[in-house]
């Protein structure tokens, strides 16, 4: 048994010495990487270009049914990430999750920047 | 108890709503956090700073009647905010002139002040802790904010 480790997909790590702990979803974090083959890209060191400001889609598009559902998906790993353990990414998920109706190929590039930025920070944990 | 609350100003670019974010810590450890974008237009900063506060408080109460049901009483909380216009309106019991049309929901933040269910204080934008959750920083100042978050790395 010993101290817990694992708490609802959330991972604790203990360090008795300095009497402190995280709390990280680091191998969540991995597969999110894994699903959208991005485990081997060029790091980023923020999850958005600095200012950067979304368009919405113009009046006539619509975006096919393959981007919407694939946008949809990285869009909710990364809001469980980010509501869990990852404040840092918050800004940005929120940002890029209102084009969730009708996300352009621009915006699925942006919300893998951040995914990007995941895969650049993996190891980045709550601290007690 | 601190309490961040911070906000951009019309920073959707299509709809003009405001973005407002807080950072809630106990001690030094982040137990609570949020960004989203303001229901409505706020036509000034102050007011949407003051939108903000409003949305941490009410965090600030249910974190407070959590801690009530476990039998622990906090005391101290205090709510920081890096717009001195907003402080002064909440902790003013007057409404008037260009803060009047400000929206009743809002006259909360007042209630609790007077209740005086946390203090108000302020707090320059470098030192501002829920910066990062309400707008696309650069690289340093992202950096800066996220260790202010106590965001570390568990391993190397």
């Amino acid at each position: 048994m010993g101290p817990v480790q694992e708490y609802l997909g959330f991972q604790i790590t203990h360090n008795r010495v300095k009497r402190s702990m995280f709390l990280h979803q680091h191998p969540y974090v991995l597969k999110v990487l894994k699903r959208f083959q991005m485990e081997n890209v060029k790091h980023v060191r923020t999850p958005l270009p600095a200012g950067y400001q979304p368009s919405t889609a113009p009046k006539d598009y619509n975006a096919s049914p393959t981007i919407r559902q694939w946008y949809q998906s990285v869009i909710g790993s990364l809001l469980f990430v980010m509501l869990g353990t990852r404040p840092d990414i918050a800004f940005a998920v929120i940002k890029m999750s209102q084009f969730m109706a009708n996300p352009t190929e621009e915006h699925l590039q942006k919300a893998l920047h951040i995914v990007k930025y995941l895969g650049s920070t993996p190891n980045l944990a709550l601290h007690f | 108890m601190d309490c961040y609350s911070d906000s951009d100003w019309a920073g959707d670019s299509e709809t003009r709503h405001s973005t407002s974010g807080y950072a809630i810590f106990l001690g030094n450890d982040l137990v609570s956090w949020r960004s989203h974008r303001q229901p409505t237009v706020a036509l000034s900063s102050t007011e949407a700073e003051y939108m903000s506060m409003c949305d941490c408080a009410q965090q600030i109460l249910w974190i407070k009647s959590l801690f009530q049901e476990c039998h622990l009483s906090l005391q101290h909380f205090v709510m920081f905010g890096d717009n001195k216009g907003a402080i002064h309106i909440a902790q003013n019991p007057v409404m008037e002139g260009r803060s009047k049309h400000i929206d009743i929901k809002y006259y909360f933040l007042h209630e609790c002040i007077e209740r005086q269910t946390f203090m108000l204080d302020y707090v320059p934008t470098d030192q501002q802790k829920a910066d990062m959750m309400t707008k696309n920083l650069t690289w340093q100042k992202f950096q800066d904010n996220r260790s202010r978050l106590n965001l570390l790395e568990f391993k190397s």
